[in-house]
This record gives C-alpha cells, structure tokens and sequence, in this order.
C-alpha cells in the first residue's frame, strides 16, 4: 500500500513537471553584421525594424551570400497589429536587430527529477532504517560483505548503468 | 498517522512557505508569456521599479518599451512613461513566466510522499525539502535579469523590451497599445 503511494507520487513528478512547462529560454539580440551567428535552434526569428515593425518568422533561414533571411510568418506593427502574412525574404540591411528565442530543460526540473530517481530505484527503507537505529551493528554486518566484493567493485562500477549509455 | 508522517506533512508545508519566498512578480496573470510562447511574442517583459528618494520611493510596473543608457520606457495601467534611471533605486525585469509554483508543488508531493518511507523519511524528507527549495528559487529567478558585473550601463535589459532596438522615432506614446490579455 505505502510503496504504491510513493511509486503514484514519484512518477507523478516528472510527467508533471515535464508537460506543465518548466523550462528555461535562451534569448539572444543580434546585429544584423553578425547575421551568421544567429542560433539555427530558435524556431522563430524575429527582425526589428528601425521603424518599430517586426517580423515574426517560422521556418527561417540565412543566406549568407546574398544576405538574406527568409522565412514564413506575420509582420507586426508597433502595437503589434498584423499588417501582413505570408513568406518574406528581407535584405539585412533592412534589419535593425535580430533575435533568437531558445528553449532548453530547466536545471530545477533536472534536480527534482533526480531526487524523484534516487528516492524510487535506491531505496532499501529497512536496511536505512537499521542503520540509524545501530550504526556499530550495522557496520560490522556491512565489513565483511564489503570486503567479499572489493575485488570486483572496479568493473561493477565500469560496467553499471551509471557509465554506460 | 504516526509522529514521523505529521514531520513529513509538516515538512512539506515549510517548503512551500520558503518557496513563497521567491522572487515572483507583479505581472497580471497569464500575461507573462511562457518559454515556448516566448519567441512569438513581440511583447516586453515585465518591469518593476522604484524610483525617487531612496527612503520613500514610488513604484511603476509595466511593460518594458525600450532602454536607452539614460531612459526606461515603461508601459504602465495609465499610459507609457518615460523614467530617467538616475531616478531609478531599484528595478526588476521578468522576461518569461517560470512555472516556480509547478517546482514548488513538486517539491511538497515529494516530500509528503516519502511517508511511506518510514523512519528513513528523516533523511529523505529534508533532502527532498534541501534540493526542491533550492531548485524551486533558482527556476523563480531564470527569467529575471540581473545585470552584468561592475556594469552602469541599462541596456542589458535590451533583449526583453518590446523595441529592443531603441525606441522607434516613429512610436507615439500616447497611441501605444497595452498587450491583450488573453486567458487559457
């Protein structure tokens, strides 16, 4: 009964954390000098315009010969109204700054995930528990057995789920 | 329940008092955009600052318009205002919404759910309060920006204003639009 509740409450963690959107976002202004730098990983990119405009821009690419950004989506105005829809080819040099918008995984996501790992798959409650209650006793069942498995803990470890991928 | 369960449930409520704690913001909800909503939202991040003397200063919050090395150009509830930053004591930008509460809520199920831990519960439980806590502060403060060391210039909050390339010659103030809140 007790480990059903934690098994539900432990593989309830990462679906939750991971489908409500705990993410982190790279965001990144570029000159339209250093268009070549621009991240290939953002799926949007946006073009401000000196006049205050901007391109909002799906499918993107660059062409560095002919310095030009391609890409389908919307130009806004400055109220960010839709003025026009459909696929653009835009001059660099009619570009005021770029910017690139990256999702990655959120470390804090990583951290409760871990937690939720360990606690599931390592967990031995009643030998934990004996070594709170006699840790003398307890070390002196654990030397024995440590020293039985001492020769082989070098290619244990080398060949355990936690080095191979 | 035994002594050790109400520890647990205990434990859990003090980590979601300490994440309360977290550098959440004043922005309406739903109207910080999400990291996956982000690179299509042509939107400002939210701005929070006080301003005037430093003992007793007045409060703006709103969209950030744009930066210039002397100027934050604010869209607040009454219209935009322009906020010189020698006036400026304290400020806080929020380019995206985090989800901190999804963490913290995590956090506190982990640690309720390591009841069923019995006695080992008083080690697993304040690692569980140790590392979510942690976590939870560091997610709330991913979308904040801090500005760069030994650095006076404002223009780092550049990247999350609404004309990241300065403000437009063009832009009239008083016909800007606020961005329309729309609910899930």
């Amino acid at each position: 009964m007790r480990l059903a509740f934690r098994t539900i409450m432990l593989l309830g963690l990462t679906p939750l954390l991971g489908s409500c959107g705990v993410k982190r976002l790279e965001r990144k202004s570029v000159e339209p000098a250093r268009a070549a730098t621009l991240d290939q990983k953002s799926p949007y990119l946006n073009a401000h315009l000196k006049s205050g405009h901007v391109y909002v821009l799906a499918g993107w690419s660059f062409d560095s010969a002919q310095q030009i950004v391609t890409g389908r989506g919307d130009l806004l105005d400055w109220n960010r109204r839709i003025v026009a829809t459909g696929t653009f080819r835009l001059p660099i040099d009619s570009v005021a700054l770029f910017e690139t918008n990256v999702v990655g995984r959120s470390g804090s996501m990583a951290a409760v995930t871990v937690m939720a790992g360990i606690t599931a798959a390592e967990e031995n409650p009643r030998l934990a528990a004996r070594m709170l209650i006699d840790p003398a006793g307890m070390l002196k069942t654990l030397a024995p057995a440590y020293k039985r498995q001492e020769p082989t803990m070098e290619s244990l470890f080398w060949n355990s789920r936690y080095v191979r991928h | 329940m035994s002594g050790i369960d109400r520890w647990a449930y205990r434990l859990g409520a003090v980590s979601v008092v300490l994440t309360s704690g977290c550098p959440f913001n004043t922005a309406p909800a739903h109207w910080l955009p999400t990291p996956q909503e982000a690179g299509r939202d042509a939107y400002g991040g939210w701005v929070e600052l006080s301003v005037g003397a430093r003992a007793e200063p007045g409060q703006i919050e709103g969209e950030l318009l744009a930066v210039s090395k002397d100027t934050l150009w604010v869209l607040t509830t009454i219209g935009a205002r322009a906020v010189p930053t020698a006036t400026i004591v304290d400020r806080k930008l929020t380019g995206y919404a985090a989800r901190a509460g999804t963490v913290g809520a995590a956090t506190a199920a982990g640690i309720v759910s390591t009841i069923s831990n019995g006695v080992v519960l008083l080690l697993t439980a304040p690692a569980w309060a140790i590392v979510g806590t942690v976590a939870t502060v560091a997610q709330a403060s991913a979308p904040v920006m801090r500005r760069p060391a030994k650095s006076q210039d404002w223009r780092y909050l550049a990247p999350f204003a609404r004309f990241p390339q300065g403000l437009p010659p063009e832009v009239r103030l008083d016909q800007i639009r606020p961005k329309p809140l729309s609910l899930p």
